[in-house]
């Protein structure tokens, strides 16, 4: 077992080795296959994290773009998804603060100086156009009032799946101050959930 | 006491889930959730939740691939063709730093032969040397030395006065 687990840590590591050799180099074969693997987790981290749609391409884009150009800081040590995100949440967050729409500072206190936008009034929020079952699309409404800090804290850990420290790594926040953003997020979601449930 | 024991143990269900709950809570759990239903609700509906929150699908522009390999290609090649420009440059700097050196030699070593030759001191010839050939051409050299770095320079001043 501990031989297999470390077998599969190895594989692990001589990927993302393997990537920041790729990224020094300018690959850009690697570079397509980045793409195809992470452009889906990308979109759906952006929307998550804006609670919008609009900016989303865009903002793909530039990340992409500073991957290709900060590439030689990814030592290949860690995991390539929390750089990843990093870089995106980093753009992601200049982009809003240019357009002073948007405050995702994790200096900020977790309830101060976030604003929550919701789609223009009547179109339907990337959430609910983005749920496919009955339980989601009763979660859609709350995630979209969700601050985001908590929706971001959620979407890391239960759809990227990532640990809380490469979560604090993203979200340049202590361990403990993501672990209760998540334990609050899937709070106010529960809440919303078994209220939709006890009304059918 | 009873009431207290439920939230302590809901609390260790949400830093479960979390992943920030250590060995001796998950043990606890376990324990706690063989003989609590009402607990096992509250974990099943945490786990309702976040099965919930995995279905959301969003549908991705079917051209924004395309688009982002463009710009990444194109991105490769004015990189490229930068780091060739910087790295001629770095060349045509070192060359001009050389021949300097080289040819500063050789002038002072004819402006000594010169000086015996013509009765001047040395020390003239030598501050005339360095006046009209080795403080002009270093300065040549300093220049392409700060050919790289004036577009970034010109990058932040418009960056900053934006």
């Amino acid at each position: 077992m501990l031989d297999f687990e470390m077998t599969l840590a190895g594989t692990e590591n001589t990927e993302t080795q393997q990537i920041a050799r790729g990224l020094r180099q300018r690959d850009v074969a690697l570079l397509h296959d980045l793409v195809g693997r992470y452009q889906y987790r990308l979109v759906r981290y952006l929307i998550s994290l804006l609670g919008r749609r609009e900016p989303v391409d865009d903002l793909v884009q530039e990340t992409w773009l500073r991957v290709l150009e900060r590439g030689r800081s990814y030592d290949g040590q860690s995991r390539f998804e929390p750089w990843l995100f990093a870089i995106a949440r980093n753009l992601a967050i200049d982009t809003m603060r240019k357009r002073r729409v948007f405050s995702l500072d994790s200096s900020d206190g977790p309830e101060q100086d976030v604003e929550t936008h919701s789609p223009a009034s009547g179109a339907p929020s990337p959430f609910e156009q983005a749920a496919r079952t009955e339980d989601a699309q009763r979660l859609a409404q709350s995630l979209q009032t969700l601050e985001p800090i908590y929706r971001e804290a959620l979407v890391l850990r239960f759809q990227e799946e990532l640990s809380l420290q490469e979560i604090a790594v993203v979200v340049g926040a202590p361990v403990s101050t993501v672990s209760s953003r998540i334990q609050r997020g899937l709070a106010a979601l529960r809440v919303e959930m078994q209220g939709g449930e006890d009304a059918h | 006491m009873h009431i207290d024991r439920h939230e302590s143990i809901r609390s260790v269900v949400d830093k479960s889930l979390a992943g920030d709950a250590s060995v001796q809570e998950e043990q606890a759990l376990r324990e706690h959730l063989l003989t609590c239903a009402s607990c096992g609700d509250y974990l099943a509906a945490s786990n309702r939740t976040i099965s919930s929150l995995k279905e959301f699908c969003f549908e991705i522009d079917p051209e924004l691939d395309g688009k982002v390999l463009a710009s990444l290609a194109a991105r490769v090649q004015q990189l490229d063709a930068e780091q060739m420009s910087r790295g001629r440059l770095w060349w045509v700097c070192f060359t001009a730093l050389t021949l300097t050196a080289v040819g500063s030699f050789a002038a002072s070593r004819i402006g000594i032969l010169a000086a015996e030759g013509l009765h001047l001191q040395p020390s003239q010839i030598q501050a005339g040397l360095a006046t009209l050939w080795t403080v002009p051409s270093l300065c040549f050299c300093l220049l392409f030395l700060l050919l790289p770095v004036l577009p970034v320079l010109r990058m932040n001043k418009k960056g900053t006065s934006q």
